[in-house]
């Protein structure tokens, strides 16, 4: 008992050392007061700025088309290639995906432009070998923003045949400060275009003997016709002798 | 008989020209291709 009595007394020396200290006021039968909490002091980190590196693009998403004769006439005539870089009509920096039936749009992305930096132009060239293509040497087009950009090839296969080339899309990039110069391929596609003729006709001599053989169809074929022709032709001999 | 053989070959000769002239001056079957191009690949390399 005698052993209990001084530890008993610590105790409670303690646990009024310690209310006391807190500043708790407890009374009997009063309410519990909430105490606000003791304002913390706003510390200031200082954090390093690590630059995020994003590099300039065009603020834009394109359409590319791409339009040309799968199969044309050898020989004389000729057609066109049409390759055009047009706004896409959902052109946007929104990134938006499509997960099971539901649009998730995400934020927009704020990247630096590139028409505000660089001279954008858009190098267009059509390789086909075997076929006289004109021009055979790359177009270039000025690519401002908002602006489509189109480029357009004339063809003439020599011979039959099928022929294969390929349409290239460039962007090229000049520095307005600097005038540093960058090139990038947007697009190549393959292209395959072929030559026919009518079972060993030429395009002309085809044309020449269809106009002749409707003629001498019709004239064969339709007595009245003929009859109408003795009969014109008759007529201006008359007219002539008289 | 001899009008029956004129009406044929008249009718094979304007068969043979009209094909001849619908091949010479059809246009040629276009092909069109889309492709879209998106902005991050308009970007400095």
């Amino acid at each position: 008992m005698n052993k209990i009595f001084p530890f008993l007394l610590f105790i409670l020396i303690s646990l009024l050392s310690a209310c006391a200290a807190t500043g708790l006021e407890g009374g009997a039968g009063e309410a519990p007061v909430r105490t606000q909490p003791a304002p913390t002091e706003v510390v200031q980190i200082p954090v390093e700025n690590t630059p995020i590196v994003k590099r300039p693009a065009i603020s834009e998403s394109r359409r590319l088309t791409l339009e040309f004769p799968a199969k044309m006439r050898a020989g004389v005539e000729g057609d066109i290639v049409r390759l055009t870089l047009e706004i896409d009509d959902l052109g946007n920096i929104t990134p938006t995906a499509l997960i099971d039936g539901n649009i998730v749009e995400g934020g927009v992305i704020q990247i630096p432009n590139l028409y505000e930096t660089h001279n954008v132009t858009a190098e267009a060239q059509f390789d086909l070998a075997g076929m006289d293509v004109s021009p055979a040497q790359p177009i270039f087009e000025p690519l401002t923003a908002g602006q489509a950009v189109t480029f357009y090839w004339s063809i003439r296969p020599p011979d039959v045949g099928i022929y294969r080339g390929t349409v290239w899309l460039h962007l090229n990039f000049e520095n307005r400060s600097t005038g540093e110069k960058s090139r990038i391929a947007v697009s190549a596609q393959i292209v395959e275009i072929e030559a026919v003729d009518f079972f060993g006709l030429s395009v002309n001599v085809a044309r020449t003997s269809g106009v002749v053989g409707t003629i001498v169809g019709g004239i064969v074929g339709f007595p009245f016709l003929e009859d109408m022709l003795k009969f014109l032709f008759k007529r201006k001999k008359k007219t002539y002798k008289s | 008989m001899k009008k029956n053989f004129r009406l044929m070959l008249a009718s094979i000769i304007l068969i043979v020209s009209v094909s001849l002239l619908v091949w010479g001056y059809s246009t040629n079957p276009r092909e069109t291709r889309i492709q879209s191009v998106d902005s991050s690949v308009m970007q400095l390399p």
